[in-house]
């Protein structure tokens, strides 16, 4: 293996340079939210730990209000989003049906298609059919395409699931509802719960599409950053954006590590 | 489930390209709405595609092949930077990660993706900016005058979208690695083969389908970019997906709008149907 093995030392270099080139500029971003300096040009110099650009954050009424939409916007659809993801899931992982790989190819393609063609075709809709931005449109264009990750997520679980087993419940006597409900939906619950965090990550932080289809009412916290960054950095941005990297790092890394656990324990 | 993603993701695609078709209309402030066409106010027409195409001011004209241009280029570069900055990490996490390891690079890897497209954007912002790092830098080595931003330039623009979709490439690069049979290289050497002979015609060959369905998640979005180049560059310099942003936000023009983006989309189907299909030739010799 010697003569692969001389690659070693530069591999390892490129790898640890490519984490520092992807983890650097958000570290700056983290650091400099703490600055301890009221001036809100970004380039002073750091001079200690301070969590004042925090508190102006969270003073700011117009960000507060759009962390509560953001919040309840992915909440609703990762429920709704994992509610319809299911049963498709199933759907498509068990049975064999005519136009099933159209089906596929159809719930795969939002994530194909530019999201500005999406976000673009979902605001002219709606002005199309009178129903109009704001909350209801958001959470409509959240879950269409949540809900392919969605889909995507319950069916690599269902995927490494032993059918054995239902098949074994509907012997004993159950109906496919009952196999459904007591055994196939509990062994699918982490792949559910990883879906259901992934799904509302996904919504959390979506810009493109949002920003189409929010509205004059509505803000998510995306829409008000990227607002707020239309006259320059500051550490207010920087502390936002630290917050919601953080939500979203966190529910992102427990859905892994959901998914990964039932990956072991399931045979 | 089907009839809610028809709704609101099938019906709106299909309108686009209904109204690709469309003139502006006169009345109502260029909304089009479904009164509209019941009165057949609405007329079809190929104009806005010739305006896509080939406006008849050549001045509009020039602007807008430009865009083209630097839209497609920096697309392209940004998939091959990905492709040549995530392929020796996501080897290293496949092949050469003891099993320990693994989970948690591959996970630190992937994190930033889930991360919100403007924050990572967000966080080149400082370091481009005209007092930051990288713009004192380039001063430094003399490459641009006091008052630019590393930022407002193309490549301040490419460094940003490369480093916003980076997290993409390595997820299907990885998963495609993963699976490649070590005895294959193995093999390779014990039949004489150097390293980089082995690189070229057995790992990389091998890795195909990842390197197919990362480049197709990083050049998608990157085509239809936008938001990149309006909090860069402020609206100053433009790409395709602006384009369909201003059309349809600041001249309310639905029409234009939806010609943009089914010329986009057109790009995007006919370059994965060419990929698609050297992705087919490629696994099939590969299988002979």
């Amino acid at each position: 293996m010697s003569a692969i093995g001389g690659k070693q030392i530069g591999l390892r270099t490129a790898t640890a340079a490519t984490y520092a080139f992807l983890y650097a500029p958000l570290a700056v971003l983290v650091l400099f939210s703490f600055n301890d300096t009221t001036e809100r040009d970004n380039f002073s110099p750091f001079r200690g730990f301070s969590l004042y650009w925090y508190r102006v954050a969270f003073d700011n009424q117009q960000l507060i209000a759009s962390m509560w939409t953001s919040l309840k916007v992915a909440c609703i659809t990762a429920v709704i989003a994992v509610g319809l993801a299911v049963p498709a899931a199933v759907a498509l992982g068990r049975y064999r049906f005519a136009g099933k790989t159209a089906l596929e190819t159809f719930f795969n393609l939002p994530l194909v298609v530019p999201e500005v063609v999406v976000g673009f075709g979902t605001a002219a809709f709606l002005r199309f059919v009178d129903m109009g931005l704001g909350f209801t449109a958001l959470i409509a264009a959240h879950v269409a395409f949540g809900t392919s990750y969605a889909i995507m997520v319950v069916r690599a679980r269902l995927s490494g699931m032993d059918d054995r087993l239902t098949e074994a419940a509907m012997d004993l006597g159950a109906t496919p509802w009952q196999a459904f409900r007591t055994v196939t939906l509990p062994l699918l619950m982490p792949g559910v719960i990883a879906a259901a965090l992934l799904v509302f990550t996904v919504s959390l932080d979506d810009y493109v599409i949002s920003n189409f289809v929010a509205g004059p009412d509505y803000r998510t916290l995306p829409i008000e950053i990227y607002s707020l960054t239309r006259k320059g950095t500051t550490p207010q941005i920087n502390a936002v954006s630290t917050l919601l990297m953080a939500v979203s790092a966190a529910t992102a890394a427990g859905a892994m590590m959901i998914q990964r656990a039932a990956g072991r324990r399931t045979g | 489930m089907l009839l809610w993603m028809l709704l609101f993701f099938g019906l709106p695609i299909a309108l686009v390209a209904v109204y690709s078709f469309c003139a502006k209309p006169d009345t109502g402030g260029g909304g089009l709405t479904a009164e509209k066409f019941k009165a057949g106010e609405v007329e079809f027409t190929l104009d806005n595609y010739r305006n896509v195409a080939w406006p008849a001011d050549a001045d509009l004209r020039a602007v807008r092949w430009k865009i083209y241009w630097r839209t497609l280029w920096l697309a392209l570069a940004t998939t091959a930077l990905c492709l040549l900055i995530s392929w020796p990490t996501a080897y290293f996490i496949a092949v050469r990660a003891s099993a320990g390891w693994k989970p948690l690079l591959l996970l630190l890897a992937v994190l930033p993706f889930w991360t919100s497209f403007v924050v990572r954007t967000y966080a080149w912002m400082y370091l481009l900016d005209v007092n930051g790092p990288v713009s004192a830098f380039f001063r430094f080595l003399g490459l641009v005058d006091e008052n630019t931003a590393v930022m407002k330039t193309d490549l301040g623009l490419l460094v940003g979208l490369v480093y916003a979709e980076l997290p993409l490439m390595i997820l299907p690069l990885y998963t495609s690695l993963e699976k490649l049979d070590r005895r294959l290289l193995e093999a390779s050497a014990d039949l004489g083969a150097t390293p980089t002979a082995t690189f070229f015609q057995v790992t990389f060959p091998l890795s195909m389908p990842g390197v197919f369905a990362g480049s197709m998640l990083v050049f998608i979005p990157a085509l239809g970019a936008f938001v990149t180049s309006d909090m860069f560059t402020l609206g100053t310099t433009l790409l395709v997906g602006n384009l369909v942003d201003l059309q349809f936000g600041r001249f309310d023009n639905p029409p234009m709008a939806a010609a943009f983006s089914a010329a986009l989309s057109v790009v995007v189907a006919v370059l994965l149907a060419i990929a698609l299909r050297a992705g087919w030739s490629t696994s099939g010799e590969e299988k002979a």
